[in-house]
């Protein structure tokens, strides 16, 4: 008679910790989401044409390298050359970095652009794998080709840094495209800041569905793909509210790999980008963020919604799989790294907030979540005050899972208009009411996947480890 | 006296062989800007007049038979109007030798597009005319067809804003330059020109561009008009808003002829254009 | 706990209903805006022609634009940016005030006084870009009002008064009303003339520094040659931002006459100072930058060694120097860098 008491209560003891937990996400879900109503709401009408005019002009844009760490991207680089060549900027230099591939990338570019190996002394400031060869095109001289033996992304990024020329640098995908005013856009926030912002992030929208030629886009539209369609609902949701309200108070941790400028300076400063860390833009952010406090200086990295960088999602499961269980192992190694910095006021706003927030909402979130899920299907073995129980539990997963998307979805629609088309509008919104019940699950099992692979790893990679904490004591 | 009749044979020709011989000469003068005359000789049907003509040609020329009715034609190539006033001061002087009146019309052609009727029916009304003057050897010159050749020049203009394509094309069309004819057509973006065979032709080309393009850009559309055979025939002015000198001088160095950076004058920009145009007329 | 339940249900219903709602208005004022937009289009369609005709042409007269609807103003307005992206003469602008002041003050002055920050920042913009001159006074009159503007506005507003107003724009650069950086002096000595470029330098030593290192750029970027002995005066300044910026605006003017103040430079033990010695020295005569130059070639910071390989190859005989670098230094950064300098630039 008692056994089945204590477990019951047990039983409902868990359930008040995953109805608080939620309530708490919710919470703080909504915050995001009001902060960043306001804060589109001050821009929506503001014709951003009219003030790129301004900046076009030399003598007040900073030059900018772009660094593309192409790694077996024979279908993409073309396309993602083209539209850098395409860029309204006054001057930048787009260094291609061939990291070892194995397909047909650099034959493909050094044809294409007229390629001819050049003679170039590199400044080799951070540690990386050798160089093999640098071509200069012959067509468009501030388009370089850099090949070298293969050492990851981190280790091509860094190869960008030590051949790049000035003194800020834009790290794009080998496969992504940017819009013609994206790099005068996401450099805005830095000249205007007068210098006080060293790196800013711009939105990643997905391409899928999008008639692009040449690296331009020339058809906009929805791809007919549910699981790519959902992950544009995902995107607009983290990009619009998560990013957004972080941003405001110089609280971003993440600010994508595929489209970020940085002061290079600030860079070099930190020892560049990390190897063997899976999520090394992440990586790199919180390090600049450590830095930052530890000489006290008063520098901000910024999100900033409208330069765009449109990028292909993966079209099906098994991909979509790896890409969510890399995400969340960086995310893990990120914050295991800088853990010294959870909870330490020494940081700021990023020690106290940032770091719990991606902890226990993005990190832990989907262990959690997962275990709400099977709550839901325990309780209905454990009697008729569960089933109640599990249906609040259920309304509050519909609430954040689905109505927040849904909410995202108004507030893009609103701000941004990236789908004009109402019918496009229409199923996004559908398909957003729909998440809580197939997608979201499905991540959540991925991303717990990524939480075990980076203990692991961990594991694995001890020494590596160590080494690296030494150097965080000194 | 054998020299005589060799000559003869060789210069005068069938009137048949008029219109292929037209056709070739014109040929010449379209592409190498060969001038040549033509003179219609309208007399009594009598072969001692043929015998009198080409007694007094010159061995280049052809004397060209046509029927009773009809004028004789003597085709003077590389000849100008004033070189053929010799052949009709030796005509005149065969007045004493002759009984009848001879009409000559003197038609120097230039123009590289003049059409085988024209010049036909031209012939026969001037030397009719020629005919009601007075004097036994009377003759006209007539200037149809001297006027040069206009020369074609297709305008290419490369740019994405509709409403600034239709004002250069309007400014282009302003311009008249003496025996230009401009031919514009205007493309999107450079994939657009390149793709188009509007730029493949003999044709002398400006080309009118912004350097930043959609899809291929400025740098791109001139290094693949460089590539052709015939590049001397492409004149690239490139229209700018970002000024970076490097990029400049190597758009200089790859043989864009002006570079103009916006916002320009429309004013400076006819008259640069003038100044591309002038130096394609002249060379 | 089935009152939570029901509450929690009712909750997310009326949220969904409020959440349909908002997009059922969201599609409405989105085809709203299609339409306009489509109106708009097809103004500019119909009537692009009679303005390249009135702007560009003589034949046309400023009534037969004459405005009849709101939206046609707006699409006079889109009008205004495109053309003044590609074109600027006297003659367009004078044509476009002529025209704006005739027919579009109110619409201007209107959204100036908008209560949308936005729309009064857009407005700005457009006045700057399309040179509305008339609009100065409205614009000044701004400054005057109690309510506060953002920075954005406010530069703008310093920035139109540069632009239209010959000497009122000096107290603003002195004293403005929000801190200005950087960037911000930068953007507004741009639209400077010559004329006014004088009137604040003759009070250059009061200035703060942020001005002042402007200000040395703006002389550079401008080749204000007769500012060179200001320039020269910076030199001994002990600021060492100020004597880089000054050295870095003597390289872009490209004086050579009095090298011997510029040597000691390249014996600093900045490296930024050694830059830009090696720099000014690219337009010398050979005989007297070549010693320095070898120097500077072997020096350890690279950007100095990159900077002097250039300023080699940009002398006369140029080239032949640096072979002999290549073929006669023992230091191998010295002949790396040299080597470098045959490829392309860009």
């Amino acid at each position: 008679m008692n056994a089945p008491l204590i477990t019951s209560s047990f039983f409902g003891f868990v359930g008040y910790i995953l109805l608080v937990y939620m309530l708490a996400v919710i919470f703080s879900y909504s915050s995001m989401l009001v902060i960043a109503f306001i804060q589109l709401g001050k821009e929506r009408k503001l014709q951003k044409k009219l003030s790129d005019e301004g900046a076009v002009d030399f003598i007040y844009t900073q030059p900018v390298t772009i660094i593309v760490p192409a790694y077996n991207e024979q279908e993409g680089v073309l396309g993602n050359i083209y539209s850098l060549l395409a860029l309204q900027y006054p001057q930048f230099e787009i260094l291609v970095i061939n990291d070892g591939s194995i397909d047909n990338t650099e034959d493909v570019v050094i044809e294409h652009f007229n390629m001819k190996p050049i003679r170039k002394v590199v400044n080799q400031q951070l540690e990386t794998q050798p160089i093999e060869a640098i071509y200069q095109s012959d067509m468009h001289p501030n388009l370089l080709l850099i090949t070298k033996v293969n050492g990851g992304k981190a280790d091509a990024l860094n190869v960008g840094i030590n051949v790049s020329k000035y003194p800020y640098f834009c790290s794009i995908d080998g496969d992504s495209i940017l819009d013609n005013t994206s790099l005068l856009r996401v450099m805005k926030p830095i000249m205007e800041s007068n210098k006080e912002v060293i790196a800013t992030g711009g939105t990643v929208r997905i391409a899928n569905g999008y008639e692009i030629q040449m690296g331009q886009v020339v058809r906009e539209g929805l791809p007919s793909s549910t699981i790519v369609t959902m992950q544009i609902i995902e995107y607009m949701r983290a990009f619009l509210m998560g990013r957004m309200a972080l941003s405001k108070y110089n609280m971003v941790l993440i600010i994508s790999g595929a489209f970020s400028v940085f002061s290079k300076k600030w860079v070099l400063q930190v020892g560049g980008y990390t190897k063997n860390t899976v999520g090394e833009d992440m990586e790199l952010v919180v390090k600049l963020h450590e830095e930052i406090s530890d000489r006290k200086e008063d520098k901000e990295i910024v999100f900033t919604p409208d330069p765009v960088c449109w990028t292909e999602a993966p079209d099906n499961f098994k991909d979509l799989r790896t890409q969510r269980r890399r995400w969340h192992q960086g995310l893990a190694e990120s914050l295991w790294l800088h853990k010294k910095m959870a909870f330490n006021p020494k940081y700021g706003s990023v020690g106290l907030l940032s770091i719990p927030y991606f902890l226990f909402i993005e990190l832990l979130g989907p262990v959690i979540e997962l275990a709400g899920y099977a709550y839901m299907v325990l309780s209905l073995f454990m009697g008729e005050a569960y089933i109640v129980f599990a249906g609040i539990l259920g309304l509050l997963f519909i609430l954040y899972g689905s109505l927040f998307s849904m909410a995202s979805i108004l507030l893009e629609a609103w701000s941004r208009n990236t789908y004009p088309a109402v019918k496009d509008l229409f199923r996004l919104v559908l398909l957003s009411l729909t998440e809580v019940f197939w997608y979201r699950p499905l991540t959540l099992i991925w991303r717990t996947e990524g939480i075990s692979s980076a203990l692991r790893r961990k594991r694995e990679w001890g020494s590596i480890q160590r080494r690296g904490l030494s150097e965080d004591r000194e | 006296m054998s020299m005589q009749i060799n000559k003869n044979e060789l210069n005068i020709l069938d009137a048949s062989l008029f219109r292929p011989l037209f056709h070739w000469q014109m040929a010449n003068t379209k592409r190498f800007r060969q001038v040549f005359t033509l003179v219609f000789v309208r007399s009594p049907e009598s072969p001692e007049m043929k015998q009198i003509l080409l007694e007094q040609m010159r061995t280049s020329d052809l004397l060209f038979s046509f029927p009773i009715g009809e004028p004789d034609v003597i085709l003077m190539a590389n000849t100008g109007e004033e070189e053929a006033d010799v052949f009709i001061e030796r005509l005149r002087r065969t007045e004493s030798t002759r009984s009848y009146r001879v009409g000559v019309s003197v038609i120097e052609i230039r123009n590289g597009d003049a059409a085988f009727e024209d010049v036909l029916q031209i012939g026969n009304d001037s030397v009719n005319r020629a005919l009601q003057l007075r004097g036994d050897t009377p003759y006209v010159k007539d200037r149809s067809f001297r006027k040069l050749e206009r020369q074609c020049v297709r305008v290419s203009i490369i740019e994405d804003d509709p409403v600034v394509t239709m004002i250069i094309q309007k400014l282009v069309e302003r311009i008249s330059v003496k025996q230009l004819d401009l031919d514009i057509q205007v493309f999107r973006d450079g994939q657009y020109f390149i793709e188009s065979n509007w730029y493949q032709s003999s044709h002398t080309h400006l080309v009118i561009m912004n350097d930043i393009l959609p899809r291929k850009n400025g740098l791109e559309v001139l290094y693949t008009l460089r590539e052709l055979p015939n590049m001397q025939k492409y004149h690239v002015f490139m229209m700018t808003k970002r000024k970076s000198e490097a990029e400049m001088i190597y758009a200089y160095q790859y043989g864009v002829d002006e570079y103009i950076t916006k916002p320009f004058n429309p004013k400076l920009f006819e008259s640069q254009i003038k100044k591309v145009l002038r130096r394609i007329y002249y060379g | 706990m089935d009152k939570i339940l029901l509450s929690l249900l009712l909750v997310i219903v009326v949220l969904l209903i409020i959440l349909f709602a908002l997009f059922f208005l969201l599609v409405f004022y989105r085809m709203q805006e299609v339409k306009k937009k489509e109106a708009i289009g097809k103004y500019i369609e119909d009537r692009q022609v009679d303005w390249y005709e009135y702007l560009f042409g003589d034949g046309l007269s400023l009534v037969a634009l004459k405005p009849h609807k709101n939206l046609e103003l707006e699409a006079i307005d889109e009008l205004f940016f495109r053309i003044n992206y590609h074109f600027s003469s006297d003659e367009i602008n004078d044509k476009i005030n002529a025209f704006a002041s005739l027919y579009m003050s109110d619409y201007y002055s209107k959204k100036l006084t908008s209560r949308s920050r936005e729309l009064r920042i857009n407005t700005l913009n457009k006045i700057s870009l399309f040179n509305l001159q008339f609009m100065l006074d409205p614009v000044s009159s701004l400054l005057e009002k109690k309510k506060k503007y953002s920075k954005t506005e406010l530069l703008l507003i310093y920035e139109i008064t540069v632009k239209f107003s010959r000497t009122d724009f000096v107290t603003h650069f002195v004293a403005p009303k929000v801190p200005l950086g950087e960037f911000d002096y930068k953007k507004l000595l741009m639209e400077l003339d010559e004329e006014q470029i004088n009137l604040l330098a003759e009070d250059f030593n009061v200035l703060p520094e942020l001005l002042q290192l402007t200000m040395i750029e703006i002389i550079g970027v401008h080749h204000y040659l007769d500012w060179l002995p200001l320039l020269h005066q910076c030199l001994d300044n002990p600021a060492q931002e100020i004597r880089i910026r000054a050295l870095k605006s003597i390289a872009e003017l490209e004086v050579v006459n009095s090298l011997e103040l510029y040597e000691s430079f390249s014996h600093s033990t900045i490296w930024e100072e050694r830059l830009m010695t090696a720099k000014i020295f690219r337009f010398a005569p050979t005989e007297e930058a070549l010693p320095i130059l070898e120097r500077l070639i072997k020096d350890p910071n690279y950007q100095v060694r990159a900077q002097a390989a250039k300023s080699i190859k940009s002398l006369k005989n140029g080239h032949q120097a640096l072979y002999s670098v290549i073929t006669m230094s023992t230091d191998e950064f010295a002949i790396d860098v040299a080597e470098e300098m045959f490829g392309k630039e860009y």
